[in-house]
């Protein structure tokens, strides 16, 4: 397994909340990756909203600031949906009301990697070294890994039901392809985005005392439906989850 | 053994496929459809690794086998695994005399009605990047030209996938597996909005999107982003009508 996630597992614990679990996965960037700080990016509709977790220096100054002036790696990441790599800040000509503060704050390189499920985007995981240069195959692979789960882990979505703290693979930390499909049916009942289909699957969820999973079948067999009618009485797990 | 000009048409078909910016799913999944053809077996399913030692499914004939195929990556068990991980062919005439081999997925597999299984690696020399998984209903699903196809099917579908990743601009086959799982996840979504627009079963929504890529001569991943968008809407997609659906 990729040493990112090896170090995002060992340092998170059960009673973390999806910040500190957020947290974590930056500790665990900024451990395993030549950079000196990583931070998540929140952005909605084109808007950055600022770091919602990070580990290392200056990390929410510089989220305030691609607030602030409304530029940066992280609004180009989210607005063209591929990572951004800037290996020299300095000498570089991109960003300019972005690029003069990061630079007096130390920062040399810069990269983000967009948050996204499927079509849905939901901000981004940005890092920053002291030190230009850029990042190797092995590490751009490790971001890329780690950028997966923080798109999951902003979105709770990692509870799908399995046993959390025992992964084996990676894939223990992404959603099942049934809850992409709810996530579609649930923006057409509830007539709103994929991203805040998302939302809604797992506060129901959890209203309800049920694992994504779950509630995804019970969705997708036209068992349950997110929009009126009362609550659904949920009884003894489903059995055969290949039907 | 498959017809020789079936087989030739495949393989055209599948270097055809692979111009610039082609779609990995597109194409593993094209890989899986034309192995059952050829094969004559029940499902097939494509794994591939991202070379950080996690394999990913990107392609099954069908949901059945994508489960089934999930199954192996989780628990590290089962002939497509072991096929990836020793980069050798792995045979399992008959999965009932396997049960000890792979404890936790051949009962799965016979429960879900499959005789045999085999997994083939999908390896250029010694770099293994996957493994092509073909399942049959019946013991021995594979006889031994056909075992010869499925390597020479593999075979071509690996030197397409690593020949395409260095033409691309450093592109790491981690990224391009990236991208093509999130265009899996965008077809997930997309199937999800159909299904509920149209009250239909989900297999039937991917039918409809499908088809109507194909008679548009679209990319599937497209198609689905505009249905998550509202572009297109299933009422388009069902006034098509299915494939050998009667009017």
């Amino acid at each position: 397994m990729a040493g990112m996630v090896r170090r995002f597992l060992d340092l998170r614990s059960p009673d973390d909340d999806p910040v500190a679990e957020l947290t974590r996965l930056c500790e665990a960037c900024v451990a395993e990756l030549p950079v000196t700080t990583a931070s998540v990016s929140r952005i909605r509709d084109d808007e950055h909203h600022g770091s919602v977790a990070s580990a290392g220096p200056h990390a929410d100054a510089l989220g305030t600031l691609q607030q602030e002036v409304a530029d940066g790696p992280a609004l180009e990441a989210h607005g063209t949906r591929a990572s951004v790599s800037e290996p020299d800040l300095p000498h570089s000509d991109r960003w300019p009301r972005y690029r003069s503060d990061a630079v007096a704050a130390g920062v040399a390189a810069c990269f983000s990697f967009p948050l996204q499920i499927g079509v849905a985007r939901f901000g981004t995981l940005d890092l920053v070294a002291t030190d230009p240069g850029p990042l190797s195959a092995e590490d751009r692979t490790e971001a890329l890994l780690a950028a997966d789960v923080a798109s999951s882990l902003l979105l709770g979505l990692t509870a799908g039901g399995r046993p959390i703290g025992l992964p084996t693979s990676i894939d223990l930390l992404t959603p099942r392809p049934i809850v992409h499909q709810a996530a579609g049916m649930a923006s057409v009942q509830l007539d709103t985005s994929i991203e805040d289909a998302y939302v809604a699957l797992q506060t129901r969820a959890r209203n309800d005392h049920v694992t994504l999973d779950r509630l995804a079948q019970e969705l997708v067999a036209h068992e349950v439906s997110l929009v009126g009618g009362p609550g659904k009485e949920w009884g003894r797990p489903m059995g055969n989850p290949g039907r | 053994m498959a017809d020789q000009s079936k087989i030739t048409r495949t393989f055209v078909e599948l270097a055809d496929t692979l111009v610039e910016d082609y779609d990995l799913i597109e194409f593993t999944q094209l890989l899986a459809v034309r192995s059952v053809e050829l094969l004559g077996i029940a499902d097939a399913g494509v794994i591939l690794s991202g070379g950080q030692g996690e394999l990913q499914v990107l392609a099954s004939s069908s949901e059945l086998m994508r489960f089934m195929e999930l199954i192996e990556v989780q628990v590290d068990d089962g002939p497509c695994y072991e096929a990836w991980r020793d980069g050798e062919v792995v045979s399992s005439p008959s999965l009932e005399d396997d049960r000890d081999r792979w404890p936790k997925f051949a009962p799965l597999a016979i429960d879900a009605g499959f005789g045999s299984a085999y997994g083939i690696p999908m390896r250029v020399r010694d770099q293994c990047i996957g493994a092509l998984n073909l399942f049959a209903e019946g013991p021995h699903g594979l006889e031994q030209g056909d075992e010869d196809l499925a390597r020479a099917l593999a075979e071509i579908a690996t030197i397409g996938i690593l020949n395409a990743r260095y033409a691309r601009d450093k592109a790491t086959l981690a990224e391009q597996l990236q991208t093509a799982l999130n265009s899996r996840v965008t077809i997930e979504q997309a199937k999800g909005i159909v299904a509920a627009q149209a009250d239909l079963e989900v297999a039937d929504a991917f039918a409809l999107l499908r088809q109507h890529a194909r008679r548009n001569n679209r990319r599937l991943t497209d198609v689905a982003g505009e249905v998550i968008e509202r572009r297109i809407r299933a009422t388009e997609l069902m006034g098509e009508g299915l494939d050998g659906a009667h009017p």
